[in-house]
């Protein structure tokens, strides 16, 4: 099942500390602090470049970049006011943004430490998917990456590995490689993680453009494991992608139902998209109905 | 070199600190220092700062405006100092206190009015008490960790309550005591604890933290965009059409405006004079 490789972190020609790319994208959140801090230091040495040679237009930069700021923080602040206010997916992207920080925050280092020191030794599939399956809830995405591919080499048949593939393939936008990991995941176990996999493997059906495939596979998950808010979406969107409004409008009106206990961040995150979904499908038919 | 440094970092620096300040108290006044006495010895004055004097810069951080405040800030960096100190080592300990300093004084700098003088060791004690935060911080197992602990806890809670004092009292400054924190924080994070494998941002925020840090000390030496500093540029500069630039630059800075009169060009001209009038008050008196 696995080849020991003594003291080395290179596995299969590949480096598993620096992993594959990931798009900016997804590493833009950690990015902008950092771009942040970067703009503070330049600032001062671009105007005292800029002084050496017209220091009145250092003034004025100055000026105008101050007065810019200060307008962009007063509308900026009156978007957020208003978005909190009319706009349910801004709300519930912050609930969602601070649950997934809070987790980040609070994820114990040791033992990714731990296993990623014990795999120099020895390595195996299954203590490549621990680190990968760790890094996954520190977001560190190219260590997903690269730990989840070096699992599934070693041993295909862990649908957890495979699974975990999918979710950072999905992530990175590489759909195929999504599609090949969760249905592998759902073959090698039907039902994997509580149906996640078949309801991911849905999900990059319709995303891939497979629409037949991918409501078949929407209306197995329904029927196997019930429907919650985040299915009904996504089943929602694959409905109107095919052109079956109704059951579309149906299917975003159940994911956008009041909720019978208090959801999840992530839950309650796709419960606001179909409120917007709900609005705009309710105004096409105000509209219609006007028209006619 | 390795035993000087070992010796070196034998050197009490609570202490040496601590007698600083009641040094400096006894060479001014320690009950009642005149504005003259504390100019002299170095309190903080953005103008002069950018004229010839970032000395400033880390004098204000020995000096103090009296007994009271002398008596609160021997009291906090007595409480804080000798642990601190414990953990970190002498060397790293007299570092973090000029980063904090220079942190404090920085954000005094950019933020007050150039004619506003600051002084005391808040800063650097906020910063200590930054540092304080960072340690518990990387000795815990996650990020936030530390928080199940009552004395991290209890540190963020006299951080906030003094941030809230100086909101509310007037000629406490704030400014520094959140230069102070930020920067203290910032080099102890960074530099003065122990790193993994797993953080590999590390190297990116150290190259990014001393630059931010360079950047705004250039900006306080060379206020390029700060009137006062360009009007005495424009007094110095012999070339008389950069001279009239500079002039102009300077009533741009004061009044905000984008074209200036000869009215805007007098009012710099005002106010330089006044601000002249308080430095030599200051230094004769």
């Amino acid at each position: 099942m696995s080849k020991p490789e003594v003291g080395s972190e290179h596995h299969g020609g590949q480096d598993l500390q620096k992993g594959p790319a990931v798009p900016l994208r997804v590493r833009l959140p950690a990015l902008i602090p950092l771009a942040t801090v970067w703009i503070v230091a330049t600032l001062p040495a671009g105007f005292f470049l800029l002084h050496l040679s017209n220091p009145q237009a250092a003034v004025s930069l100055s000026t105008t970049a101050t007065e810019l700021a200060l307008q962009a923080l007063f509308v900026v602040t009156a978007a957020v006011l208003f978005g909190f206010l009319m706009y349910p997916p801004l709300p519930a992207w912050v609930r969602r943004h601070i649950d997934r920080t809070r987790t980040k925050w609070n994820a114990d280092r040791a033992p990714m430490a731990r296993a990623i020191a014990e795999l120099k030794h020895f390595e195996t599939a299954q203590k490549h998917f621990e680190v990968a399956k760790l890094a996954w809830i520190r977001a560190d995405y190219s260590l997903v990456a690269a730990h989840a591919q070096r699992s599934v080499a070693l041993d295909s048949t862990l649908p957890s590995a495979q699974y975990l593939l999918g979710l950072i393939s999905l992530e990175t936008d590489a759909l195929q490689e999504a599609l090949s990991a969760f249905s592998a995941a759902e073959k090698l176990d039907p039902g994997h993680a509580f149906g996640q996999a078949l309801l991911h493997r849905a999900r990059v059906q319709h995303l891939l453009g497979d629409q037949n495939a991918s409501l078949t596979s929407f209306e197995q998950y329904t029927r196997t494991h019930g429907s919650n808010h985040r299915s009904n979406y996504w089943h929602g969107e694959a409905l109107a992608t095919a052109g079956r409004s109704e059951e579309a409008s149906m299917a975003y009106r159940a994911a956008a139902a009041d909720p019978k206990s208090r959801l999840t961040a992530e839950e309650n995150w796709f419960r606001a998209l179909a409120r917007v979904r709900c609005w705009r499908v309710d105004r096409t038919e105000q509209t219609a109905g006007g028209s006619k | 070199m390795k035993d000087v440094l070992q010796q070196a970092d034998e050197i009490p620096v609570t202490l040496l600190v601590t007698l600083a300040y009641v040094t400096l108290a006894f060479l001014t006044d320690p009950i009642a220092p005149t504005d003259t006495q504390l100019h002299q010895h170095g309190w903080l004055l953005a103008t002069e700062v950018s004229n010839g004097e970032p000395w400033r810069l880390l004098t204000s951080a020995f000096l103090h405006g009296g007994w009271m405040h002398l008596a609160f800030n021997t009291y906090a960096m007595l409480s804080l100092g000798p642990g601190l100190e414990r953990s970190l080592g002498s060397l790293r300990m007299a570092l973090l206190y000029i980063v904090s300093a220079l942190g404090g004084s920085i954000a005094v700098c950019l933020v007050n009015a150039p004619w506003q003088p600051v002084l005391g060791g808040s800063g650097a004690l906020f910063g200590m008490m930054g540092a304080i935060i960072a340690l518990q911080m990387r000795a815990s197992n996650s990020a936030l960790g530390f928080l199940q602990y009552a004395g991290a806890r209890r540190t963020i809670k006299l951080v906030a309550l003094y941030l809230l004092f100086g909101m509310l009292i007037p000629f406490i400054s704030n400014t520094a005591h959140v230069g102070g924190l930020i920067a203290g924080f910032g080099v102890t994070f960074l530099f003065m604890t122990g790193t993994n494998s797993l953080e590999r941002w590390m190297p990116r925020w150290r190259i990014a933290y001393v630059a931010m840090l360079g950047g705004l000390l250039l900006h306080v030496l060379q206020p390029t965009t700060r009137w006062d500093w360009l009007a005495r540029q424009s007094l110095a500069t012999q070339d008389r059409e950069r001279s009239d630039d500079l002039a102009i630059a300077a009533a741009m800075s004061l009044t905000g405006k984008s074209t200036v009169t000869a009215s805007d060009l007098l009012a710099v001209q005002i106010e330089m004079q006044t601000l002249d009038k308080w430095l030599k008050e200051w230094n004769e008196k």
